[in-house]
């Protein structure tokens, strides 16, 4: 059953981001100053709120498991944290490409850029100490105090432009795109988040999976130790 | 001599103020290509009108295209990772239930 609605959803994602792509290179038109590169806007700004939005999901999924200590919220937060490192992986990837053409300038000291790629490292080092350090419950509470470390982090970056300034411009706020881009921001939001939606689902499922094995795996063994013991010991009282 | 020195001296003073860019900025008709934060907040992005030619000395299309192919990249390679992961848990799950199979037979034999 679920398998079949991540399948439709899979195929929504697909038909969302093809219709994106065409709507923003087919419908928004070319922006004056900064010629066609600024295309990469649409998929910059949605991904950063999606990788913000799986930063959150990892953060709160983090505090049900130290408060209830439930695996499944732990699969949850580690899905959350690798879909939010993938989306922010291409922010800081695709910023800097714009920038380029932009400013001038791959990367500058801005706040909003450097608290961005704090961010970035700090769940880069959950993702990074998950991997590593195994199935164990000290890897687990360390990660899930990490999330919420790196969570703290985000407020900054976004009020990083209105407190200090830079060169981001603040153009959603301010009216200051066309109709015909809204359309393309709207479309491209909507693809990046189904995208977002099917990946933290695929990988939540992967791990309940991986999470299903390895306690059936336990339950084996003691059941092995088990019968081991059982047919050891009429030897051991009647040698 | 002197004249013709003084003369020199006066020609590649107008040259700098000419080509100066507080120059450029004066002589009117400058179309929107250098980025200024202030101005796009203020403005928002402005299309370009249709023909208008867009400056393009950084090559714009091809930062856009790496950007974009950076993205399909990264969905690409996570999904390739999850397939991976994915065929490894089937792969535990067969030698579990291997592992089953044997322990249903020990059971039944003693």
């Amino acid at each position: 059953m679920m398998s079949d609605k991540l399948s439709w959803m899979a195929v929504f994602a697909s038909l969302a981001v093809l219709s994106a792509l065409g709507v923003v290179f087919g419908y928004a038109p070319v922006e004056a100053s900064m010629g066609i590169v600024q295309k990469i806007f649409y998929f910059h700004v949605s991904s950063a709120l999606a990788a913000y939005t799986g930063f959150f999901l990892c953060c709160g999924a983090s505090i049900y498991y130290l408060l209830k200590g439930d695996r499944r919220a732990d699969v949850v937060a580690r899905a959350g944290a690798e879909v939010g490192v993938l989306f922010c992986t291409f922010v800081l990837i695709s910023g800097p490409l714009w920038a380029r053409k932009a400013w001038g300038t791959w990367w500058t000291g801005e706040p909003r850029l450097m608290l961005t790629l704090v961010a970035a490292l700090i769940f880069y080092a959950y993702v990074v100490v998950r991997s590593i350090g195994g199935r164990t419950e000290i890897t687990r509470r360390i990660c899930a105090a990490l999330a919420i470390l790196g969570v703290a982090d985000i407020p900054l970056v976004h009020f990083a432009v209105q407190k200090w300034r830079g060169n981001h411009p603040r153009v959603l706020r301010n009216g200051g795109i066309s109709p015909e881009m809204e359309v393309a921001l709207t479309v491209a939001m909507l693809a990046v988040f189904s995208l977002f939606a099917t990946l933290v689902l695929l990988r939540i499922r992967v791990g309940m999976a991986e999470e299903k094995v390895e306690r059936l795996h336990r339950l084996a063994t003691a059941r092995g130790n088990d019968i081991e013991d059982r047919r050891r010991s009429p030897l051991l009282e009647n040698p | 001599m002197k004249r013709l020195l003084c003369f020199a001296a006066a020609v590649a003073v107008a040259c700098l103020v000419h080509v100066s860019p507080a120059s450029a900025e004066g002589s009117g008709a400058a179309a929107p290509t250098a980025y200024s934060a202030d101005r796009l907040s203020k403005e928002g992005f402005v299309p370009a009108a249709p023909g208008q030619a867009v400056e393009d000395s950084v090559p714009g299309g091809l930062l856009m295209l790496t950007a974009y192919g950076v993205l399909w990249t990264l969905v690409g390679g996570y999904l390739w990772r999850l397939s991976r992961r994915t065929a490894a848990t089937q792969r535990d799950l067969d030698a579990l239930g291997q592992r089953l199979d044997d322990l249903h037979a020990r059971l039944k034999q003693g």
